[in-house]
């Protein structure tokens, strides 16, 4: 099928290709279909894309929406549209305007998402704002920094502490998730402020403040936390 | 539109099923995105659904958890999986009748010997329309014009089929997600279908 392939300062029309690889100020000006899309430097692409495997590590910023089995960004991204992705990592930045769609979602960078996000695992080690809803089977955090994310829900939602190096910096770092709402079956938090948390069994640890828990089968509070009210339903 | 609606937590309760399912059943699109309807209350915002349809469509979930797979299932609540049916299908299954998909044959011209979901469900819709007595071949030409010019993807949520009547004239036509039509006072409507629900039944033919 042919590559296509942006090494200088150029634009290019999309199509189908094997692959597509950008490495120096690209702009690809409508749809792509390809095996492989790469980008190294600066790319603007303007149409939607599906592709089999993304990695972004440059600047890119995608009009179109994005269809991929797996991608990769470890650079600086933003997505103006919905993006699909079987396995989806992100350990650069990245700003998703739509919504985001996976299996397997890794983000360990700083990662704003505007729509909701689905998964049926996500891991979170980094910073996130989330304005949508966050649905997944497992949700893990560990919050770096400041993280909102709107609405949570699930089966498992854990939320912890992160257990590194940069412990020692911590002290400096004003760091918690705040969330206004948090539904699932297994829910053990910590470092979390929320309106509402409702879930079968409910566990809030260290460094918490919850406006209202409601739960079904049990409830285990660290002595720590501040939990406003809390009823069984 | 006024429906009655009823709130997640009494949802749960009331059908027994957990936060888990439910977010579940939403990431893969059992439930349709739309039911779920925000709501400030004097707790904060919650979420409330059309009750008659979500108890409904729950129930139809449980029910049919036990045999088929939750993927199997998705596909079944959303339209056609890009299977072909074919004409001894749709007879052995009492999809249509022989008349009704000769007529439809003889409408479309189909030159092939299975069809796509959305030409099976239009087949349905003829089905029960012309045996129902409700419309006359003339307007079941109609029908077949109307979903053939319709797009592909035309069985979607929200999606009704209308036929209405005024001094004996007939026409027909979709519409999407529509809240309020308003008639004047001489046209009759003599259809009024919902796409989804017809497209449920239809699946509940492979059952």
């Amino acid at each position: 099928m042919g590559n296509l392939v942006i090494n200088g300062v150029a634009s290019s029309n999309g199509g189908t290709f094997d692959d597509v690889i950008v490495n120096g100020k690209g702009t690809v000006n409508s749809e792509i279909q390809c095996k492989s899309l790469e980008s190294n430097g600066i790319a603007v692409f303007k149409g939607n894309i599906v592709s089999q495997n993304a990695t972004i590590n440059g600047t890119a910023t995608f009009h179109g929406s994005l269809s991929s089995k797996s991608m990769e960004v470890s650079g600086s991204a933003k997505f103006l549209d919905d993006v699909l992705a079987e396995n989806l990592r992100v350990s650069g930045n990245a700003r998703f305007d739509g919504k985001v769609k996976g299996t397997e979602i890794l983000l360990e960078g700083n990662v704003s998402v505007a729509g909701d996000c689905e998964a049926e695992e996500i891991n979170i080690h980094g910073t996130v704002k989330m304005e949508g809803e966050l649905n997944a089977e497992k949700i893990e955090m560990n919050p770096l920094w400041r993280c909102f994310i709107r609405e949570m829900g699930g089966q498992q939602i854990t939320v912890k502490k992160v257990n590194s190096i940069s412990n020692w910096l911590k002290p400096f770092m004003p760091t918690g998730l705040k969330v206004d709402s948090i539904e699932g079956d297994d829910i053990v938090l910590e470092m979390t402020t929320a309106k509402v948390v409702r879930g079968a069994r409910v566990k809030i640890g260290p460094k918490c403040e919850i406006d209202l828990v409601e739960y079904q089968d049990t409830f285990e509070k660290d002595s720590s936390a501040v939990v406003k009210e809390y009823r069984k339903i | 539109m006024d429906e009655d609606l009823i709130s997640k937590k009494d949802l749960l309760e009331q059908t027994g099923i957990s936060y888990g399912q439910l977010y579940r059943w939403k990431r893969k699109n059992l439930i349709p995105e739309d039911w779920f309807i925000r709501k400030s209350t004097f707790t904060g915002q919650e979420t409330f659904f059309p009750r008659e349809r979500i108890l409904e469509r729950i129930e139809k979930i449980q029910a049919m958890k036990e045999n088929l797979s939750l993927d199997a299932l998705a596909e079944m609540f959303a339209p056609g999986g890009g299977k072909r049916i074919s004409k001894a299908d749709i007879l052995k299954r009492g999809i249509a009748s022989d008349f009704v998909l000769n007529f439809y044959i003889e409408q479309t011209q189909a030159q092939e010997q299975a069809f796509p979901f959305e030409e099976v469900l239009a087949i349905f819709l003829l089905e029960k329309l012309l045996h129902g007595g409700e419309i006359s071949l003339e307007e079941g030409k109609m029908l077949v014009g109307l979903l053939q010019d319709a797009e592909k993807s035309f069985a979607t949520e929200g999606t009704n089929v209308w036929l209405i009547r005024k001094f004996g004239v007939s026409t027909c036509f979709l519409t999407k997600k529509a809240e309020d039509i308003l008639f004047d006072r001489e046209a009759k409507v003599i259809v009024n279908l919902d796409l989804m629900e017809l497209s449920a039944e239809l699946k509940e033919k492979w059952l």
